[in-house]
């Protein structure tokens, strides 16, 4: 085993890991905007670190641009659906997207007013 | 079998987390195990492709990928007006 297949090794790891990691955190948050929080990792660490041991053992070939095509969709996919959930979730609570003038506003940890 | 295989099989049992959440909660949380599931199986279909060293196995990737983002959208905005 070279040096070229121990960074592969590496970098497939990395990113089977943290998407490993990210799922099993999901069930552990109780909270659904700490649950969109996960979701980052796997679409930006895991799919980029797959990317680049792609790159490794297969050089710049028709491989490495169908992932580099699947990543941008990936990091697109999470933040537009990070937002679109967070967006339906406030929508569903409190029936209007935009905040009203005397919302409670929770800034770490304690509660205030919004422009207070 | 070689790590990209491995890596799959990894990937294969990091979906039991999302079919828990999936399985439990209220709708909106259900949608959220359902996209990190989507997006863990694209990871999973570009490993075993690889591990496999058939390059044409990566359209189903991306076929995935287009196909979650569509119906993680669609799911939302059901959930947000009309569920």
């Amino acid at each position: 085993m070279n040096g070229h297949e121990i960074a592969t090794d590496i970098f497939i790891w990395i990113g089977v890991i943290t998407a490993a990691l990210s799922a099993l955190a999901l069930p552990l948050s109780t909270e659904l905007y700490d649950r969109l929080h996960y979701m980052a990792p796997v679409a930006d660490i895991s799919a980029i670190a797959i990317l680049i041991a792609i790159l490794l053992q297969e050089g710049w070939g028709q491989a490495f641009l169908k992932m580099l095509l699947i990543c941008v969709v990936l990091v697109i996919m999470n933040a537009v659906l990070a937002h679109a959930t967070a967006r339906a979730s406030r929508v569903r609570r409190r029936g209007h997207w935009t905040s009203q003038p005397d919302e409670q506003i929770r800034i770490a940890g304690h509660q205030q007013r919004r422009g207070e | 079998m070689n790590t990209w295989l491995l890596g799959a099989t990894v990937l294969l049992f990091s979906l039991i987390p999302c079919g828990i959440v999936v399985f439990r909660g209220d709708p909106v949380n259900r949608v959220v195990g359902l996209e990190m599931a989507a997006m863990i199986e694209v990871l999973l279909l570009i490993l075993l492709a690889q591990g496999y060293r058939q390059v044409s196995f990566y359209d189903l990737g991306l076929a995935l990928a287009l196909l979650g983002f569509g119906g993680g959208l669609v799911f939302v905005r059901f959930l947000e007006r009309w569920l």
